[in-house]
């Protein structure tokens, strides 16, 4: 029964998410063969033979079965710019976002927790008032801005870290899985591995920013929700040590909330990798989406949206089954109900 | 002396300095339609890229543009954006918010379903594909924005709407015979101001920084409007001959959001 219920809950959402991205391309005023072929102009037959391969001459709905089943192997067909397949394309562009990503959201983790744990526990010394200040602060802070200062004195003024690209144009990785830490890694490359290293640096740290500010508030504040339960002041009043209480009884209990606004900043990191790879030239979805809107190429765009709408989804699957793992009262909660 | 309202709304900090730096910025929007130092598109030959200070008080860009005539009518566009937005998602996004709690059943999911659809996407990327369907210019900006910060306005309004429609004065005023517009409006709508107000000001903020980031891709507000987010974009390359021109728009587009975050973070702990 459960599995019945997961499997119409995944072809309800693969169904939503095909009809955004199917409906995108259809919403464009006018015809979308024109919009492909651009101003300049095109006999009839040109314009017929686009309709035709994009399918357009058909109905709505044989369209859109026909644009699902497509999706549901990854064929977007191909882009109007490159003439390659968006999917060939898409493959080698992953893992560049996700490698980005999960450097920005390992730091940003880290040091957040850590921000929010010391904000928590000194509440109201110079350290508490640091953080929230700083949450605030990157709360409020323009990305794009925040990366150009960040270009400006790392880069500009101290020439520490390279700002475009993700490795050095003198290496040669052959692709393995398109990570490249792991590709330069597993041929043996080590200066490679050095050099990818350097170039993530400073993208990784802008994109951490605003996910940083989001961990560091959140979970200062749940920290402190749980140090004022009673049976935290019951732990204190029996004398264990505050390092156990801290651990044992506290961080646990705002484990959940923490690891819900993790996922947050994971949606966030999406949007931020948008203006940080566009800054950084970082060859990754953000940018191929972003191009792409800019040269019309509508399949691309489709499979953007697609792309774009899964991540979010399973991201925020994830989340839940992990809030669910660390918390007993969650995962009964949802069995009882 | 007794102590008014406003003035223990302003012994909170954050309100105090957030709505001291928003209304400057509110100044700086209203003179600039009067008076701008120069024309914001008037090109000064043999002017470019001057530094702060002289004759131009902040400088010029790399066209020979004065910056502090350019970042007045920006100002236009961010603030002006902001506070249309904040207000068009006040009436679209509460309205359809008591709508949906009022109405309950259908109507509910229905309007749920497809707030949640809105917010299947990152907000940035769904203002951008909005952008891409309609094309760049001011009201594309001003209506892909906008959708992006409808859905979070609606659930606040709807989840409190539902806390008060369960409560006896609403039964009360349904026994007396009030009709659905006066209870809606006349009852429900008091009750959600708080809401309300805390995220009218945190759309405002989310829209100036959205306006700018659609600005800077290159598909916000295009050219030859002076927008913060293009004017930082230009910057880029610029950045060593004349980091003013990073520097200075750049920070008021931070001061702008940071006095809208801190009126809506204050508001949010004086009226809860």
């Amino acid at each position: 029964m459960a599995i019945l219920k997961g499997l119409l809950k995944v072809t309800g959402y693969f169904l939503f998410i095909s009809l955004m991205s199917f409906s995108i391309i259809r919403l464009i005023p006018g015809d979308p063969a024109l919009h492909i072929i651009g101003e300049r102009g095109a006999s009839e037959e040109r314009v017929a033979e686009i309709r035709k391969n994009l399918g357009l001459d058909q109905p709505l709905p044989i369209q859109f079965l026909k644009f699902s089943a497509n999706a549901l192997v990854g064929n977007f067909g191909e882009s109007t710019v490159s003439k390659q397949p968006v999917l060939s394309e898409f493959k080698v562009l992953w893992p560049a976002t996700v490698e980005l990503a999960f450097v920005a959201l390992l730091w940003s983790s880290l040091v957040g927790l850590g921000l929010g744990m010391l904000a928590a526990v000194k509440r109201n010394s110079f350290w508490d008032y640091g953080a929230v200040s700083l949450s605030t602060l990157g709360f409020a802070m323009p990305i794009f801005w925040w990366g150009l200062i960040v270009i400006f004195f790392f880069s500009v003024k101290l020439g520490l870290f390279p700002v475009s690209g993700r490795i050095d144009v003198m290496f040669d990785i052959p692709y393995k899985t398109g990570f490249y830490f792991l590709d330069t890694l597993l041929s043996g490359q080590w200066d490679a591995f050095v050099s990818a290293c350097k170039y993530v640096v400073l993208p990784a740290f802008v994109l951490g920013t605003v996910p940083l500010a989001l961990i560091v508030r959140v979970s200062r504040a749940s920290i402190i929700d749980v140090a004022e339960e009673d049976y935290v002041r019951t732990a204190r009043s029996k004398g264990l040590p505050y390092k156990q209480i801290l651990f044992k009884h506290i961080f646990k209990n705002a484990l959940p909330q923490i690891l819900t606004s993790i996922g947050l900043a994971m949606g966030q990191l999406l949007t931020g990798a948008i203006l940080t790879e566009t800054l950084f030239s970082w060859p990754g979805m953000g940018r191929w989406i972003i191009k792409s809107i800019e040269a019309r190429d509508y399949p691309v765009v489709q499979a953007g949206v697609f792309y774009s709408m899964l991540i979010v989804i399973i991201v925020n699957w994830i989340t839940d089954e992990s809030v669910k793992i660390v918390s007993p009262k969650m995962r009964d909660q949802q069995r009882g109900g | 002396m007794a102590v008014t309202a406003t003035q223990k709304l302003f012994r909170n900090k954050n309100v105090l300095y957030g709505t001291v730096l928003f209304a400057f910025f509110v100044l700086v929007f209203i003179v600039s339609f009067l008076w701008t130092p120069f024309a914001y598109n008037e090109v000064f030959d043999g002017m470019s890229l001057q530094p702060v200070g002289g004759k131009f008080f902040l400088g010029t860009d790399d066209l020979g543009r004065d910056l502090l005539s350019r970042l007045m009518v920006g100002a236009q566009f961010s603030l002006g954006i902001g506070l249309v937005v904040g207000g068009i998602a006040v009436v679209i996004g509460a309205g359809l918010g008591l709508f949906a709690a009022y109405y309950g059943k259908r109507v509910d999911q229905v309007l749920n379903q497809s707030m949640n659809a809105l917010q299947a996407m990152p907000s940035l990327l769904l203002a951008l594909f909005v952008v891409a369907i309609l094309g760049p210019s001011v009201t594309n900006t001003i209506i892909s924005v906008t959708l992006v910060s409808i859905p979070t306005m609606f659930r606040l309004v709807r989840s409190q709407a539902q806390v008060e429609m369960a409560k006896e004065y609403i039964q009360s005023a349904k026994a007396l015979g009030a009709g659905d517009a006066r209870i809606m409006l006349r009852h429900l709508l008091p009750n959600c101001v708080t809401p309300i107000l805390v995220q009218s000001a945190v759309c405002c903020s989310e829209a100036i920084l959205n306006t700018a980031a659609l600005g800077f891709l290159g598909l916000g507000i295009p050219a030859p409007f002076p927008e913060w987010g293009t004017m930082l974009a230009d910057s880029k390359n610029l950045m060593e001959t004349a980091p003013h021109l990073m520097w200075i728009p750049g920070l008021c587009l931070l001061l702008l959001i940071l006095s809208t975050q801190l009126i809506s973070d204050g508001l949010r702990d004086h009226l809860s």
